[in-house]
């Protein structure tokens, strides 16, 4: 198959899956608004209701920091069961593997355009946020998050095709990462030397650096959304690498 | 003539995990060798077990096997199999086009020939239905329709026209007659000794594994 097709393939199905995924529910599409705000109303009770924590605008703090998080970790859970979930598709023809993991990268990405979108319009409308150059920093940060969510994915999915037991300690794994990136608390209050500690987890620069963009109207890290973009490309290209070597014992794996 | 797939001494092995340190292993093809030539329409019969479904992973390129050399010159890979991701939320013309994209077609190639592969299927308006409201006898009226309609290069059936009813049934005969006399190559599996010998100009016969005939059809 060729390049093109195989992306035009990837495309497509992603495009038809979230419409299948949209016909099945009731409220279809808006599901994808509602889930950050419901998981939002639920940690602003916890944190700022019950426990007092959180200053003035936690609201959109939460906001800005749930919307990529969820998207990675909704996009690392889904993939995981991708290659498994692909075995009949597998055992009837030939494709490259890379195709099951990518067409949930793709599907969860243009669910995210969507939504971050809308949280733009949201936190303008309620005066939280400035229009400025700084927003042209957001494609970069979009890029480096799906760089390190390509690897994430691929090797998650790969992992539970020859581990089958792994599929229960990658949701726990990504629950663990959770409290680790700042979602709920910002990682700036973090004293020495723990606040260069919790920046090795990528997820956590990028939470930041969201809400420097969204929120505080700060330029992000430049150089450190450089290095995330860098090492996630490069995981990408072995993780692509890993796959073309497995291919066939993959499609041979999963059936057995 | 020219051979499209070559198998030589093909043999696939499956292992199975016996308990957590030993695992147990059993052929189910050995020693396999022939050639499917441009154009013609080859069966391959065989009982249950025989290695009727591995043989067809195997030319469909979809298993490498454990030894022996395949070669496969489809220049398009588009070998194919019937209900080819199926996504059962959505309508029939959906997922017509989603089957025909992964077999490899082009999109412009799928939506020219869609209202065909309406036709021929019969469904009227459960076209437009998700497929989850088909029986399964629609469904594979559907996937048989893409592929025929879509015409790959090599066409690959596993029992397919066992179901759908009577009429279905003998449209689809015709289908693959009228295939088999164009230039696409047809592999035909079925435990069907009869039907095969109806169809095909040679067939294959498998037994636990080995390939134990070549028969010419007359």
């Amino acid at each position: 198959m060729q390049a093109t097709q195989f992306l035009t393939v990837i495309w497509e199905k992603s495009k038809f899956n979230l419409k299948s995924e949209a016909s099945t529910n009731y409220l279809s599409y808006l599901w994808w608004f509602l889930e950050p705000v419901l998981q939002m109303a639920c940690y602003f009770v916890v944190f700022k209701l019950l426990l007092k924590q959180g200053g003035p605008g936690y609201v959109y703090f939460l906001l800005v920091g749930l919307v990529p998080w969820l998207w990675f970790a909704r996009t690392i859970n889904q993939a995981t069961n991708s290659l498994m979930a692909g075995r009949g598709l597998m055992g009837q023809l030939y494709l490259p593997k890379t195709f099951f993991p990518s067409v949930i990268i793709v599907q969860t990405t243009l669910k995210q355009i969507l939504i971050i979108v809308t949280l733009i319009v949201f936190l303008y409308a309620s005066s939280k946020m400035t229009i400025s150059g700084n927003l042209l920093y957001l494609p970069l940060l979009i890029v480096s998050q799906i760089s390190i969510m390509i690897p994430a994915s691929m090797m998650a999915a790969l992992l539970v095709v020859y581990i089958n037991d792994s599929k229960y300690v990658i949701p726990t794994a990504i629950q663990f990462l959770f409290f680790f990136s700042g979602i709920f608390y910002d990682i700036g209050n973090i004293d020495p030397p723990y606040s260069q500690a919790v920046l090795i987890n990528p997820m956590a620069g990028i939470v930041q650096a969201y809400r420097d963009i969204l929120l505080n109207n700060t330029a992000p890290n430049y150089s450190y959304l450089l290095s995330v973009l860098a090492t996630g490309t490069f995981l990408s290209l072995v993780s692509m690498a890993l796959y073309k070597k497995l291919d066939h014992k993959i499609a041979r794996l999963v059936q057995e | 003539m020219e051979p499209i797939i070559t198998l030589n001494n093909i043999g696939v092995r499956y292992r199975t995990r016996k308990n957590f340190f030993r695992h147990e292993y059993h052929d189910a093809l050995k020693d396999i060798s022939f050639e499917v030539y441009r154009g013609e329409t080859l069966g391959v019969v065989g009982h249950n077990g025989a290695g009727k479904s591995t043989l067809l992973k195997v030319l469909a390129g979809i298993y490498t096997p454990d030894s022996g050399v395949y070669i496969s010159k489809a220049k398009k890979t588009s070998l194919l199999a019937l209900q080819v991701g199926f996504d059962t939320n959505l309508s029939g013309r959906d997922n017509a086009v989603i089957s025909g994209l992964i077999m490899g077609f082009k999109k412009k190639e799928i939506l020219s020939r869609i209202e065909n592969i309406k036709e021929y299927s019969e469904l009227d308006d459960y076209f437009e239905l998700p497929i989850k409201t088909y029986s399964t006898g629609m469904r594979a009226r559907l996937g048989f329709s893409v592929a025929a309609q879509l015409k790959p290069e090599v066409l690959l059936l596993d029992e397919v026209l066992g179901v759908g009813d009577q009429s279905f049934k003998n449209k689809s005969v015709k289908t693959i007659k009228e295939l088999m006399a164009s230039d696409s190559t047809v592999i035909l599996v079925s435990h069907s000794k009869e039907f095969v010998n109806e169809v095909c100009q040679r067939s294959i016969e498998l037994k636990q594994g080995h390939c134990s005939n070549v028969n010419l059809i007359e």
